[in-house]
């Protein structure tokens, strides 16, 4: 019993004791011990982000919030801006405040978050799902969830096919979704998707029998550039767009 | 002998599809034939809910009622079954079926459909059991194997249950009594209202 241990028991209430008794942060029902903790000792809630370590080579020691690049709120970019550009990163140049600076108001022309991800139907990056009549027969073609409030703003109505812009230049043909999944500054795209390239089915380039069943546009054909400062993974989860009527 | 009962658990569904590519993949079942769908409903709102929806092979089938060539035939497993060297492709039984069950593989000329498919609960087709025949027009017959539903076996969360209805009872009532609540997703006041089955009309069966 920790709280015992660390001499906090008896700021407990009398009720609160009777619950609590062999009871864990996790499974009181009275919710003392939460109380205690948080309120009294000024504890975090979940220790699951929290630093353990100081990493001293690092760029940050301890982990710290910074915007990214293309970053819907100029004002976040003045508090929290990302690290400098850096000259050699595994011996490439690879640019951070310099293209975050220059798309500090990028959001004017990309009001809405992108962000993309997994299809439960689909089975690790899609081609084998692609391939497979059983599995793709289930998600045909590549859509862009967006909000009813967002929708209507642009005259999108759902199933209709919409152009999905980026600040990288590219955009990309879907149809759109219209559903509260996302809120409304929010857009989500499925990855699992190729064989499209900016509103053109690509079949005809496909050696015989090779083409994939389904065929749709690629989000990360749109997404932009970023690379994380230390592992140099490439920024494909999220970037700025806007969408219009196709 | 025991009562074959399909049985989606909504509470615990999560929309993967499992089921849907189970069914296909066993039985080989051909592109925009579906002999099992998930439903969801509420999408992306509070409150959404999934069901995984096939042949609910009923005690008192419509299908079996309307169709005109009599093709339909029940299992001593309470399992709803059909002849496609019977079955004059009209369409009754799609009309009749609540569930959406019957499926048709052709749509051409003067409304041509093809033979009715549907989900057999894996038990197949009036062939021979396990023979070639059989497999190429009803897919694999586990139920003669001794297995269960490819669906119900596959699926992730133990969502969908199939098998014997007490079985299948007993599991249910277990976790409803469990967890508090999702019993109401079934049953009379789900399906009529939540008026008084006394109010059930003169001979209506639960």
């Amino acid at each position: 019993m920790l709280l015992k241990k660390l001499g906090w028991w008896d700021e407990l209430s009398e009720e609160e004791k009777k619950e609590a008794e062999g009871k864990n942060w996790k499974t009181d029902p009275s919710g003392g011990i939460i109380r205690v903790a948080m309120k009294n000792h000024g504890c975090h809630p979940f220790g699951n982000a929290k630093a353990r370590a100081v990493v001293w080579n690092f760029p940050d020691g301890v982990p710290q919030h910074r915007e990214p690049l293309f970053s819907p709120r100029p004002d976040m970019i003045e508090k929290y801006p990302t690290h400098d550009d850096v000259k050699t990163m595994w011996r490439l140049p690879t640019m951070f405040k310099s293209v975050q600076q220059k798309n500090k108001d990028v959001s004017k022309q990309f009001p809405l978050v992108l962000t993309s991800g997994r299809l439960v139907e689909y089975e690790g990056g899609g081609e084998e799902t692609r391939s497979n009549p059983w599995l793709a027969e289930l998600q045909q073609e590549n859509f862009i969830e967006i909000n009813p409030r967002a929708a209507n703003d642009r005259g999108v109505r759902n199933g209709e096919y919409v152009w999905v812009s980026t600040p990288s230049g590219a955009r990309i043909k879907v149809k759109a979704l219209v559903t509260e999944r996302v809120d409304s500054g929010t857009c989500f795209i499925p990855f699992h998707f190729s064989g499209w390239w900016q509103g053109q089915d690509m079949l005809a380039f496909y050696p015989e029998g090779a083409a994939p069943i389904v065929r749709g546009e690629a989000v990360n054909t749109a997404t932009t550039y970023g690379y994380d400062r230390v592992t140099m993974m490439q920024e494909t989860k999220t970037t700025l767009c806007q969408v219009a009527k196709a | 002998m025991a009562r074959m009962k399909f049985l989606c658990d909504a509470e615990r569904c999560i929309e993967c599809n499992g089921c849907v590519t189970a069914c296909k993949q066993e039985h080989e079942v051909p592109w925009g034939v579906n002999r099992r769908r998930v439903v969801t409903i509420n999408d992306g709102v509070p409150g959404e809910k999934s069901i995984s929806v096939a042949c609910m092979h009923c005690s008192d089938a419509p299908c079996m009622a309307v169709c005109p060539v009599d093709c339909f035939y029940r299992t001593e497993d309470g399992v709803v079954l059909h002849d496609k060297d019977l079955c004059i492709g009209c369409g009754y039984c799609f009309y009749a079926c609540p569930f959406g069950a019957p499926q048709f593989p052709q749509a051409g000329a003067f409304g041509l459909r093809g033979k009715m498919d549907k989900c057999t609960f894996c038990a197949g087709g009036p062939e021979k059991d396990r023979s070639e025949e059989e497999f190429k027009k009803y897919g694999r017959n586990r139920l003669s194997e001794g297995k269960l539903p490819a669906c119900a076996e596959m699926c992730s969360t133990k969502a969908l249950l199939g098998g014997d209805g007490d079985v299948v009872a007993d599991i249910y009532r277990e976790r409803v009594l469990k967890r508090g609540k999702g019993s109401e997703v079934w049953g009379w006041g789900t399906a009529y209202g939540q008026g008084k089955p006394a109010a059930a009309p003169a001979g209506a069966k639960s």
